[in-house]
């Protein structure tokens, strides 16, 4: 592969992962809106020594921590598991 | 002199991981070291520590010679203590819960009620895992399959039972003591005298089980923690 074509190959990956950074985080937003606003703060799992609500998970996968990597994992999952179920 | 670390670390690309096969069961010494820390504002904890009392009664129930390291008790000295025990005292598995990092797995600072994460120190590492030569150790706990387990493999452990990522327990009342059943499996497993790669399958299978109930139920973010558990469940053997 060129130089070129290398760095062409680069750049698309990069653009690419922050376009499916940002489509995790529209995901889960859309997720949060589709609660009730009392459930949206709501604890619902508990991961080391740390609990987090939707929200939480929402403030993870911006910061980029180890916490958001696995939740965009489960995030990517879910979506699968979505539109297999249709 | 203790070998440093990182030429350990260095050492464990020749060691087997994942789904290799101990076929052989566990010594028939029965003794059994449980480690279950307690911090009272710790929910993980909470939860693995209801499901390590399970794991108690079983192996009493199974004939087993039961040192519950539990709550305060969970200290670094009082593991190390039982670790170095003479030959016929020792354990032969190791049953931990709670808080685990990549090289760590956490008990208590101290023989006082533990309340706060300040509580909470490392009783299992990279210092002192040469301990377990010889033994059989189940963490139900976060990553220490990862880099404590290759350790313990290459320190002579029999076999290292536990997750390569996080371990997750979801806060849903109506699930979460069903997460505690599918952590539990494999150790049950063990308890009955089934062989390591038997408890791992048995794990397995309960993670596979709960995925599939939890997605027919459409709860799908419990659904997404139990796959990922059930996708970073591992054995690894020397």
């Amino acid at each position: 592969m060129s130089k070129k074509v290398e760095e062409k190959f680069s750049d698309r990956e990069k653009s690419d992962r922050e376009l499916a950074k940002e489509l995790d985080l529209m995901f889960l937003e859309k997720m949060i809106q589709s609660l009730p606003a009392k459930k949206r703060s709501k604890k619902i799992v508990a991961v080391s020594s740390r609990s987090f609500s939707m929200r939480d998970m929402l403030d993870e996968i911006r910061q980029e921590t180890a916490y958001g990597d696995m939740f965009r994992e489960m995030l990517k999952r879910i979506r699968l598991a979505k539109l297999m179920a249709k | 002199m203790k070998m440093d670390i990182k030429v350990r670390i260095s050492k464990l690309a020749d060691i087997t991981l994942y789904h290799e096969y101990l076929l052989t069961p566990l010594p028939l010494v029965k003794r059994l070291l449980l480690v279950r820390p307690n911090i009272r504002s710790d929910r993980f904890t909470r939860l693995s520590h209801g499901w390590a009392e399970l794991v108690k009664t079983k192996a009493i129930d199974e004939g087993w010679h039961v040192e519950d390291l539990s709550g305060a008790r969970a200290t670094r000295r009082n593991v190390e203590t039982a670790l170095s025990r003479t030959t016929l005292q020792r354990p032969s598995l190791i049953i931990h819960y709670d808080h685990g990092t990549e090289f760590t797995l956490y008990g208590n600072r101290a023989s006082r009620p533990p309340h706060s994460f300040e509580d909470l120190v490392p009783v299992i590492d990279e210092s002192n895992i040469s301990m377990t030569a010889g033994m059989f150790v189940s963490a139900m706990a976060c990553l220490s399959a990862s880099g404590l387990g290759p350790l313990a493999i290459y320190e002579r452990a029999s076999g290292y039972l536990g997750y390569t990522n996080f371990l997750c327990a979801s806060l849903d009342r109506e699930v979460q003591n069903r997460f505690g059943e599918a952590v539990n499996a494999p150790n049950f497993a063990l308890l009955e005298g089934r062989s390591p790669s038997d408890a791992f399958e048995i794990g397995y299978r309960a993670w596979d089980q709960l995925c599939s109930e939890l997605l027919e139920e459409n709860r799908f973010f419990d659904w997404a923690f139990a796959t990922i558990n059930r996708d970073y469940f591992s054995l690894l053997v020397p």
